[in-house]
C-alpha cells in the first residue's frame, strides 16, 4: 500500500481509477474541502457533492488533449471545489433572492468552472445516484449494455427469451430511470432545456 | 402512433437509431409541438452517453463508494506516524522507569510501613458501628443538656404570680417613701443596685430582703437605719428576683431586679 502520492501518480491514479489513489486523495484532501465548505455555511452532503464533482470536473479536464497540471494536485482541487462551491452558492443565491447583479471573481484562471461544466458535474452525479437506486435486474442489465455485450448473450445470462425482449427490458429499465430523475426536486433545474 | 409514441420504446428507439426515416420524422414532428417530449428525448440521450462513458461512470462510483465509506480513521504522512510512534514509545519509557523506581522505594521501605494500619484495617476502624454509636449518643446528650440549659434560664425568668401583683407603690407606713430603685428594675450582673429612701419623720430600721422567682429568700440585711444601700449584681445569677423593703415586719414595697 503507498502512503504517500506524487502529482504524476495521482494524476494516473485518477485517469486510470484507481482506487488506492481515489482513497487517497478523499483521506487526504477532503478534510481541506470540508472545512472550506463548512466556513461558508455549507453542510457534510454539501462538501461531499462538491469534491464528488470537483473529481470528475478535474477528470474530464485531464482526459482533454493538450491540458497540463500547471499546480499540484492538491491546490488544483482545492480550487475547483472552492469555484464549484461560489458558483453553487450564487445560483442558489439567485433562486432565493433573485439577484442578478453578483460578482464573481475565479480566484485563479486554470481552475475557473464555467456554468456548464458545474451543471454536467452535478447533473452527471444526480443521474449515477438515480441510476444506483434502480432495481437489481435493470441496474445489471445496464451495467452488460454498457459494457456492450451482444444482446442474445444478455438474453442467456437475464434467462430472456430473445434479443427483442432484452431491448424491450432495456427501454423499460431507462424509461423509469428517466422517471425517477424527472420526479427528483434536485433534477428540476436540469429538466428545462429550452 | 401517438398512443405509443411515449412509451419508453419509441424514446429507446429513436436513440438508439432504430427508427426508420419516415418514423424519425414523425417523432421529430411530434417532438417540435411537445417541450416534455423533447426533455424526455435530451434526457434519454444523455443517460445513453452517461452509461456509455464507462469509465466515467466507475470512477463516480468509486469515488461515491470512498466517501460513503469514508468515515474511517484518518491516516497521516507517514513520517508523522513515525514521530507519533517515538513520542509514544519515550512515553512509556519513562513511565515504565517511573514505576520501578517507585517499586524499589516501596519495597525498601518495607518494614517502616509494616507498622502502619491495613487498609482492611482501616476498613475495620471506619466500620466501627460501637464508636459511631458511642459518638451519637455523646452528640444527643450534648444537644440534651443545651437545651436543659436553654430551658433553666427560661424558667430562671419565669415570673411568680403572687408577687407579681404587689409590685409597686405597697406601703403600709405613710412615712416613708422609697426613692430607688424603681418598682421593676432591668440591670446586668456589673450593675450596682443602690436602694435610697426618706423619712418624713423618725426612721424606723429598714430591712432589704431579695428573693427569687420560686419565692425563696436569698439575701436579707441587716437592719439599715441610714440610707442609702448598695447592692451589687454581680452576687446575683441571670435570672428574675424580687426586692421586699421591710420595717420592722411590715412591708413597706415591693419590686422586680432582672438581671440580664
Amino acid at each position: 500500500m503507498i502512503l504517500w502520492y506524487s502529482n504524476e501518480m495521482l494524476v494516473q491514479g485518477l485517469l486510470q481509477s484507481k482506487k488506492s489513489c481515489i482513497e487517497f486523495i478523499y483521506r487526504e484532501y477532503f478534510p481541506m474541502v470540508r472545512s472550506a465548505i463548512g466556513i461558508q455555511n455549507g453542510s457534510l452532503a454539501d462538501a461531499e457533492d462538491v469534491f464528488h464533482d470537483g473529481l470528475l470536473i478535474i477528470y474530464g479536464r485531464l482526459r482533454t488533449e493538450g491540458f497540463t497540471l500547471n499546480s499540484s494536485f492538491k491546490t488544483y482541487l482545492f480550487a475547483v471545489c472552492r469555484n464549484l462551491w461560489r458558483r453553487r452558492m450564487e445560483r442558489k443565491y439567485r433562486l432565493m433572492y433573485k439577484a442578478e447583479n453578483m460578482v464573481s471573481e475565479p480566484s485563479c484562471d486554470d481552475s475557473y468552472i464555467d456554468s456548464f461544466e458545474e451543471k454536467e458535474a452535478e447533473k452527471y452525479r444526480l443521474y449515477m445516484k438515480h441510476l444506483k437506486e434502480m432495481p437489481e435486474f435493470c441496474r445489471h442489465l445496464l451495467r452488460l449494455y454498457i459494457e456492450k455485450v451482444p444482446l442474445r448473450e444478455i438474453a442467456e445470462i437475464m434467462n430472456y427469451k430473445d434479443a427483442e425482449y432484452v431491448k424491450a427490458r432495456k427501454y423499460y429499465c431507462k424509461n423509469l430511470l428517466r422517471k425517477k430523475i424527472m420526479s427528483d426536486p434536485e433534477c428540476k433545474q436540469f429538466m428545462n432545456y429550452e | 402512433m401517438n398512443e405509443l409514441f411515449f412509451t419508453s420504446e419509441w424514446i429507446g428507439r429513436f436513440t438508439d437509431n432504430e427508427l426508420d426515416q419516415e418514423q424519425e420524422i414523425n417523432v421529430l414532428l411530434m417532438a417540435s409541438q411537445n417541450p416534455l417530449l423533447r426533455n424526455e428525448l435530451r434526457m434519454d440521450r444523455e443517460i445513453n452517453d452517461m452509461l456509455l462513458d464507462l469509465k466515467k461512470s466507475e470512477l463516480s462510483e468509486m469515488i461515491g463508494n470512498t466517501i460513503r465509506s469514508g468515515k474511517q480513521p484518518v491516516i497521516h504522512h507517514p513520517l508523522l506516524k513515525l514521530a507519533a510512534m517515538a513520542v509514544i514509545l519515550v512515553a512509556l519509557s519513562v513511565l515504565a522507569g517511573q514505576f520501578f523506581r517507585n517499586h524499589a522505594a516501596r519495597t525498601e521501605n518495607a518494614p517502616k510501613q509494616a507498622k502502619t494500619h491495613s487498609v482492611q484495617q482501616q476498613l475495620a476502624f471506619s466500620c466501627n458501628v460501637p464508636a459511631m454509636q458511642q459518638h451519637t449518643e455523646k452528640t444527643i446528650h450534648a444537644r440534651h443538656r443545651q437545651a436543659d440549659r436553654l430551658q433553666a434560664i427560661a424558667e430562671n425568668y419565669t415570673t411568680r404570680p403572687e408577687y407579681e401583683f404587689l409590685i409597686g407603690g405597697i406601703t403600709r407606713d405613710q412615712t416613708l417613701f422609697l426613692i430607688s430603685p424603681r418598682a421593676r428594675v432591668q440591670c446586668s450582673q456589673d450593675s450596682v443596685i443602690i436602694f435610697n429612701w426618706r423619712c418624713l419623720s423618725e426612721c424606723k430600721p429598714l430591712t432589704i430582703e431579695i428573693s427569687n422567682n420560686r419565692g425563696v429568700c436569698i439575701f436579707r440585711s441587716d437592719p439599715l437605719t441610714e440610707a442609702p444601700f448598695a447592692l451589687p449584681a454581680k452576687n446575683l445569677l441571670k435570672g428574675l428576683y424580687y426586692y421586699k423593703v421591710l420595717s420592722k415586719d411590715d412591708l413597706v414595697t415591693m419590686g422586680s431586679i432582672s438581671v440580664k
